[in-house]
């Protein structure tokens, strides 16, 4: 049991590791990779009078939760489109773990993405972040919750397009009321349960208490497991869309 | 122990009957074909087979283990090239080789070893820092089957290998393929060349609207339909619609043309030898050449299927399509 766990691991860990090659180094990503926050930022920003500081949480928030669940999106439907998704299909690997594999990937891009545009700014700014550690933390549970999401839309489209839509029409209500823009207090209450229950809501609450103590760490540690379960959700789902696409 | 043991396998799709309750074995060593027209299953039984689709009912052994119940276990050991998998064009030959090793857990030295001698026998060693994308469909089909190889497996299966291949790829294929069965590994082929199924194949399945409909050997499904006799003539001259007066002769059963010449099928080979010779008499024909022929495996199929030489056509066709369509890649 515990020796298939380990050379399953290893097996998403190659799955990882080629798409990381194949896509994340190639220049459309990386030009995505740099300007995606950047105007991420400046969109946040601009006009609304707020400091680098109080900006920083959204950004982080928004990059980290845009960038791993799409990049997924993308690799996968592109595989199958030119036919190598069947090639790893006749692999000795299982679904789940073929879908580990793509989180993993995408989870590093989102990381990556996430950690140098917020460390620049807080560097440029003078920003003292709370907690660096709980931040490196926050990002990386957020990119893997946000990557399982992407996974399960990708799951069973064929062309880019068709998980890209859903996608945004999931993620872009997600945006408005899950504390980025407004204070959740502040929006009618049924919209407060359901912005508890969307996951970018937990992301952007544990990255105010890393990045301005805003919070305590109760909340904290119930947004990371709220993340951990976001993401295993996710990811069986992905996994039986995935084999239910096969049919 | 059969390499292969399937046993009332049925596919739906939704209402669709794609794959109606067939049984068969491959022996161990065995090549072993299932040919088809368009549509008739062959790709779905291939899918339930290599663990990519489940069945909706009955049931598979493949090397001894149930592929409904552990789908991994067989892929590790078996290779799949199937119609639609294509290896990485954006890693080179050599990555895709090391990729495909790495999910089959093989050890560093050995993976380099198996890799290295599958490019050398498949003549691509020399091209094995290129990227894929720029090999042609040929090309990637060689890389395809050294992915399916890399891990030494007892048992390949291969879905259409040479669908819209140039001559010279498709036949390096085959020869391959021939080589790599006389050394001892099992191999399972759904093809729509009738021909390709002849040379290579031990024995072959002839699939249906989703049906086994025979299985034999070549020669013996050959030997069954020998009874029906085949001349082959050819006139000096072309007059219209030659073959419709043909087909009106009394122990004539069908004609087919076939370029400059008319295949004709009767059960009374003396009689239509003498009424060919009295058409030719009539019309004012010369014959250059007449011949007799053994029925070909087309026939055979012809027979079995109710396709009808316009169906064949088609079907090599699309094979031709395919081919077009690759060359515009």
């Amino acid at each position: 049991m515990r020796k298939n766990t380990v050379k399953n691991l290893r097996k998403a860990a190659y799955i990882a590791w080629k798409d990381v090659r194949i896509y994340y180094f190639s220049t459309p990503t990386v030009m995505m990779g740099l300007l995606f926050p950047v105007l991420m930022f400046l969109t946040f920003w601009i006009g609304r009078g707020l400091s680098v500081s109080e900006a920083l949480p959204g950004l982080a928030a928004l990059t980290v939760f845009f960038g791993s669940s799409s990049i997924g999106v993308t690799t996968l439907a592109l595989e199958r489109t030119k036919g190598t998704f069947d090639t790893q299909l006749a692999m000795p690997v299982s679904l789940l773990t073929i879908i580990l594999g793509k989180t993993i990937a995408s989870f590093l891009y989102g990381l990556t993405i996430t950690i140098i545009p917020v460390g620049i700014l807080a560097v440029v700014s003078h920003h003292q972040v709370a907690s660096p550690l709980l931040l490196l933390i926050s990002i990386a549970f957020s990119a893997i919750a946000s990557a399982g999401l992407g996974m399960i839309l990708s799951a069973s489209a064929k062309h880019v397009h068709e998980a890209m839509t859903p996608l945004n029409i999931i993620r872009i209500p997600m945006m408005f009321i899950s504390g980025i823009f407004a204070p959740i207090t502040s929006l009618p209450a049924i919209l407060q349960y359901i912005a508890y229950i969307m996951p970018l809501t937990h992301m952007v609450s544990s990255l105010q208490y890393a990045l301005l103590g805003l919070g305590n760490i109760q909340i904290f540690l119930i947004n990371m497991g709220a993340l951990v379960l976001y993401t295993m959700l996710f990811m069986i789902i992905a996994a039986k869309r995935l084999e239910n696409s096969l049919e | 122990m059969n390499a292969i043991k399937a046993e009332n396998l049925t596919k739906y799709y939704g209402n669709f009957l794609a794959v109606n309750n067939i049984s068969f074995e491959v022996r161990q060593g065995e090549f072993f074909g299932l040919l088809g027209p368009n549509g008739a299953g062959k790709t779905t039984t291939i899918r339930m087979l290599t663990g990519l689709l489940k069945p909706t009912s009955g049931t598979a052994h493949v090397m001894g283990i149930d592929v409904v119940k552990n789908p991994v276990d067989v892929k590790a050991q078996i290779g799949v090239v199937s119609e639609t998998a294509n290896p990485y064009p954006e890693m080179t030959a050599w990555d895709n080789l090391m990729f495909a090793a790495s999910l089959h857990d093989i050890q560093k030295k050995e993976r380099k070893e198996q890799a290295e001698n599958l490019l050398k026998l498949l003549g691509i060693y020399n091209r094995r820092n290129e990227k894929v994308e720029n090999f042609s469909k040929g090309l990637r089909k060689r890389v395809a089957i050294a992915m399916a190889l890399i891990h030494d497996p007892s048992l390949l299966f291969l879905d259409e290998p040479t669908a819209g291949l140039d001559v010279q790829s498709a036949r390096m294929i085959r020869e391959f393929l021939r080589r790599l069965n006389e050394r001892g590994t099992t191999i399972f082929l759904t093809t729509h060349y009738i021909e390709e199924a002849d040379m290579l194949c031990d024995r072959i399945a002839i699939i249906k609207n989703g049906k086994i409909i025979a299985l034999d050997s070549p020669e013996n499904l050959k030997s069954a339909k020998r009874r029906e006799k085949v001349i082959e003539v050819s006139f000096d001259r072309y007059v219209a619609d030659v073959e419709k007066s043909i087909a009106k002769l009394s122990t004539v059963s069908r004609v087919k043309k076939r370029g400059d010449k008319i295949r004709i099928y009767t059960s009374n080979f003396p009689k239509t030898i003498q009424e060919i010779s009295r058409f030719a008499e009539e019309n004012d024909l010369e014959i250059v050449s007449i011949n007799t022929l053994t029925p070909t495996l087309e026939d055979v199929f012809v027979q079995l299927t109710g396709l009808s030489s316009l169906d064949i056509e088609r079907m090599e066709q699309i094979g031709r399509l395919r081919k077009l369509r690759a060359r515009g890649k």
